[in-house]
């Protein structure tokens, strides 16, 4: 389960990549932004696999030392910070001289700490690369708790901080612009990201809490592993999902209003089919199942916006005399689309002339 | 307009020039006042109630543009649906020509263009064109012209405004939504 979790977060992160990095050859203004969060995506997918156990023991036997923990600690810090510079880029005002010097003073402080971080934690690792901390497979402390050396541990801490830091500042930035974000489906994506980096701070509080408790003595019935791999899942799903929910969430809409267009048209057909015959019509289905058929997305908007023209078409036909709304003020499909559900549901039991002289002046 | 869109062939390309010079708006009024410009003569909007087989028509003065419409009877969106099948036969390549109505329909145009214009020519006639029926290619094209652009309108209308939210933030929830999405 947790393999496929992961799994399906490399290619949803594969699919995210190759998306954005589209934009990366795009001549705009300012793409920085953009640029940034590219390359946290390509830590993120890098880091993925480097999470699966299998593939770690095979980096390592490689190397014939333990690469892959540094190496995951190392992208996955770039990750963090990357995203956390996205953040600080995306909402800050950039025509203000004043953000833009807190700006770059913010990145430039957390690139510190994190070459700091990272410099301090990897040469502390060079001092002990075959520890039992850092190898990956049954034979290493992530698979199989129990003592680890307090400097092994002092090394994962110190690299964690950095990474927390990270993590804790996207979440923040994430949360504060869900509560502000007036456009739904950003508004949706930053609130499943924010939970998405809840299960990242727990992360962190896993790790540090399993390596303090291993120093002590202290040995967990649960292997570290287990406990970090559950949550590094459950961080980068959602996060992933949350950050791309701009660019599906409208697609989702989008087919959402089709399928419900799809519905409207084919509840109208009947009544279509009685009114309009004395009208002539634009590229109208053959039949039943011809209308039935037309099922491309991108079409449903125009095709119910026919029916309904027509509609209206085949009423002035037959009711010249008809009466109704006044104004070229508020035009809207769905309100007529509404009007006509109602004559369709009602013309189903009754003649269409008293439903007709019923609903007259309605609209 | 006429001529400045005289270049031009088909309903589509008509269409992507009216988008390059920002000639489309929701309000189809809005449309009317900036072809008005263009063309430099007026355009003037008519609501009428028709009561006949017709629903609209564009009537092509010396001096002026009138489109007749069904003001009764339809709703807001079918009218202007019928204003903008009345502004593709102003606009595309070919259409000002006789068109068939029937006695009734006739009537009620002579009469509005006698209110309107006073000792009308029978010439004028010539310039009527009516949405009745799309017996024939322009009809056909003025209605896919209609269709089009009330889906382009349909486009570009924004998701949502922004409520509740300073200046700034604004921009800001705009760039992130931009950097977010493809």
């Amino acid at each position: 389960m947790l393999t496929f979790a992961l799994v399906a977060t490399v290619v949803v992160a594969a699919v995210v990549l190759t998306t954005r990095l589209r934009l990366l050859v795009r001549v705009t203004v300012d793409r920085r932004p953009g640029h940034v969060l590219a390359l946290g995506f390509v830590a993120w997918f890098l880091a993925v696999p480097l999470e699966i156990e299998s593939i770690a023991v095979a980096v390592d036997r490689w190397a014939g030392w333990g690469l892959s923990w540094p190496l995951l600690r190392l992208i996955a810090c770039a990750g963090g910070f990357f995203t956390q510079t996205f953040y600080r880029l995306a909402t800050s005002d950039r025509a203000d001289p004043a953000q833009r010097a807190r700006v770059t003073r913010l990145v430039r402080r957390s690139a510190l700490f994190g070459v700091t971080a990272l410099a301090a934690g990897l040469i502390l690792f060079a001092t002990m690369p075959h520890d039992v901390l850092f190898a990956s497979g049954p034979n290493g402390r992530m698979i199989t708790p129990g003592p680890v050396d307090p400097a092994a541990a002092l090394t994962n801490l110190i690299i964690l901080c950095y990474f927390t830091y990270t993590v804790a500042s996207i979440t923040s930035a994430s949360w504060r612009w869900a509560a502000k974000a007036d456009l739904a489906w950003l508004r949706r994506g930053l609130r499943i990201h924010t939970v998405g980096c809840v299960f990242g701070l727990l992360y962190c509080v896993h790790v540090a809490v399993y390596q303090i408790a291993e120093v002590f003595g202290v040995f967990p019935p649960w292997s570290e592993f287990e406990g970090d791999g559950s949550l590094i899942a459950m961080c980068l799903l959602p996060a992933f999902v949350g950050v791309t929910a701009p660019m599906w969430g409208p697609r989702l809409d989008g087919l959402a209003r089709a399928a419900r267009h799809y519905r409207h048209r084919r509840l109208l057909y009947p009544l279509w089919l009685r009114l309009s015959g004395s009208v002539v019509r634009l590229d109208p289905p053959r039949t039943e199942w011809h209308d039935r058929f037309r099922l491309w997305p991108g079409q449903q908007h125009a095709l119910v916006y026919r029916r309904v023209i027509e509609l209206w078409d085949g009423l002035l036909a037959v009711r010249p005399t008809m009466s109704g709304g006044t104004g070229l003020d508020d035009p809207d499909l769905a309100r007529d689309i509404d009007w006509w559900l109602e004559i369709a549901q009602a013309a189903k039991v009754r003649p269409i002339d008293d439903v007709l002289a019923e609903y007259q002046g309605q609209l | 307009m006429g001529r400045r869109f005289g270049g031009t062939t088909t309903v589509d390309q008509v269409m992507r020039e009216l988008r390059r010079r920002d000639f489309l708006h929701p309000d189809v009024r809005v449309v009317c006042q900036r072809l008005s410009r263009d063309r430099g003569r007026p355009l003037h909007l008519i609501p009428l109630p028709l009561r006949t087989s017709i629903s609209g028509a564009w009537l092509g003065m010396p001096d002026a543009d009138y489109i007749v419409y069904q003001s009764v009877g339809s709703s807001p969106l079918h009218q202007i649906h019928v204003i903008w099948h009345e502004i593709g036969h102003m606009l595309l390549p070919g259409h000002a020509r006789t068109c068939e109505v029937d006695p009734a329909t006739r009537d009620v145009l002579m009469k509005v263009l006698n209110a309107l214009v006073p000792n009308l020519s029978p010439a004028v006639l010539s310039r009527i064109l009516g949405r009745g029926g799309f017996s024939d290619q322009q009809e056909v094209e003025a209605e896919v012209f209609a269709g089009a652009a009330v889906r382009a309108l349909g486009e570009q209308a924004p998701d949502s405004g922004h409520r509740n939210l300073t200046e700034a933030e604004a921009q800001i929830v705009d760039a992130l939504v931009q950097e977010l999405r493809v």
